[in-house]
């Protein structure tokens, strides 16, 4: 497990003549963060989180949906959903099945200062959404956590071809935690059975 | 599963790097993907101009260039320079792939608005592709710093003839300005 750190929070900057420049500039920084699950089990040149979000938005427009969840929010849920990591970076709580909540309640509060701070008065619908992904409770912000799991393990499948598989064990036990959704876990299913074929064959 | 295949084609375009940077040999230039996500962000929170539907744009920015996971980022332009010929060449390929990837995934509508934006006629895929070359610039500002300004100038060239939306033009003017500081 990764030692608790207290993430630095970052000075907050000076309103710019143009907040919506401003503000997008910094979203286009997490083209630059890399996802630190990947960078803690030392895959090489890991994908940043805007790769992670690309992935994300993706499956938001291409998964068949729960009722009551509507694609266009879940979209721009997605697009939205780690934005507070442009200035935090990609601080994490859980590995496998073993959540530190100290920590994560440390970092959900640092991640809604950062996102005030961030979208201030402008664009109320987004700052909406991203903040409902924080408190996980409207039904978008439950089934993109699930995508979010799924965006995963898809990627360590990937990975898996150049590493022992047993590193990433850690995701999938995550992965599994989250996802409840009867199409996702076809997915899931499909993705992890990939896994133990290509095991099979290369082991 | 037709559709998984789909997924982790576009999945795919995490690893392909952008060729316009590769070119300039810049060192860990971003992914397509990340391109993606930059231009799919801009969909998301710039003024808009009348007609246009920001739920569309955006659906249209995560997959203008899905076909690149199968041929690959191909440069047919460079500055005011353009390759017409290789261009039409790239799309027809293109259009190509696009129709192999979303074959029996039953994703129609996600499927149209990848060849709309490779037609490039309607108002939302000329919009898209404005904000297609203000992601490029907005990047290559950030590359800026590790390389050689007058190395990149062809991308600002190269943008300056695409945006022509006035909100748009407002903030390619304010990036330019920050630029030569």
């Amino acid at each position: 497990m990764v030692p608790i750190q207290r993430y630095v929070f970052k000075e907050p900057r000076l309103p710019g003549i143009m907040p919506d420049l401003e503000l997008i500039k910094t979203a286009l920084k997490l083209k630059s963060v890399k996802r630190s699950g990947w960078v803690y089990k030392e895959i090489s040149n890991p994908e940043s989180v805007a790769d992670h979000s690309y992935g994300i938005s993706f499956l938001a427009l291409f998964a068949p949906l729960p009722k009551g969840v509507n694609r266009d929010s879940l979209i721009k849920m997605a697009l939205l959903h780690d934005l507070s990591e442009s200035n935090l970076g990609d601080p994490i709580y859980e590995t496998g099945k073993f959540r530190n909540l100290k920590k994560y309640h440390l970092i959900l509060n640092d991640k809604k200062k950062v996102l005030m701070d961030m979208f201030g008065k402008n664009y109320p619908t987004e700052k909406k959404l991203a903040l409902d992904y924080l408190q996980q409770k409207t039904p978008e912000a439950k089934f993109l956590k699930e995508l979010d799991k799924l965006e995963s393990v898809l990627q360590a499948l990937t990975y898996e071809k150049n590493y022992p598989p047993e590193r990433l064990n850690e995701f999938w036990e995550n992965a599994e935690l989250y996802i409840k959704d009867k199409q996702l876990l076809k997915f899931f299913e499909q993705l992890r059975k990939e896994r133990l074929t290509s095991r099979v064959n290369s082991g | 599963m037709k559709k998984l295949a789909l997924l982790k084609q576009a999945m795919k375009l995490k690893h392909l790097k952008r060729t316009g940077w590769t070119h300039k040999d810049i060192p860990n230039p971003e992914s397509v993907a990340s391109h993606i996500y930059g231009v799919a962000l801009l969909a998301l929170t710039v003024p808009l101009p009348k007609g246009i539907d920001r739920d569309k744009l955006v659906q249209m920015a995560l997959v203008h260039d899905i076909g690149e996971a199968k041929i690959g980022d191909q440069v047919w332009e460079r500055g005011t320079y353009s390759n017409h010929h290789k261009h039409l060449i790239k799309d027809e390929e293109e259009r190509g792939a696009i129709f192999t990837m979303f074959e029996s995934t039953g994703l129609d509508k996600v499927k149209k608005l990848s060849l709309e934006f490779i037609q490039h006629k309607s108002p939302t895929a000329k919009f898209l592709k404005e904000l297609d070359k203000l992601d490029m610039v907005l990047e290559a500002l950030v590359y800026e710093e590790r390389v050689d300004p007058q190395q990149l100038n062809e991308f600002w060239e190269n943008a300056e003839r695409y945006i022509h939306d006035k909100n748009l033009i407002k903030y390619f003017d304010a990036l330019r300005k920050e630029r030569k500081k």
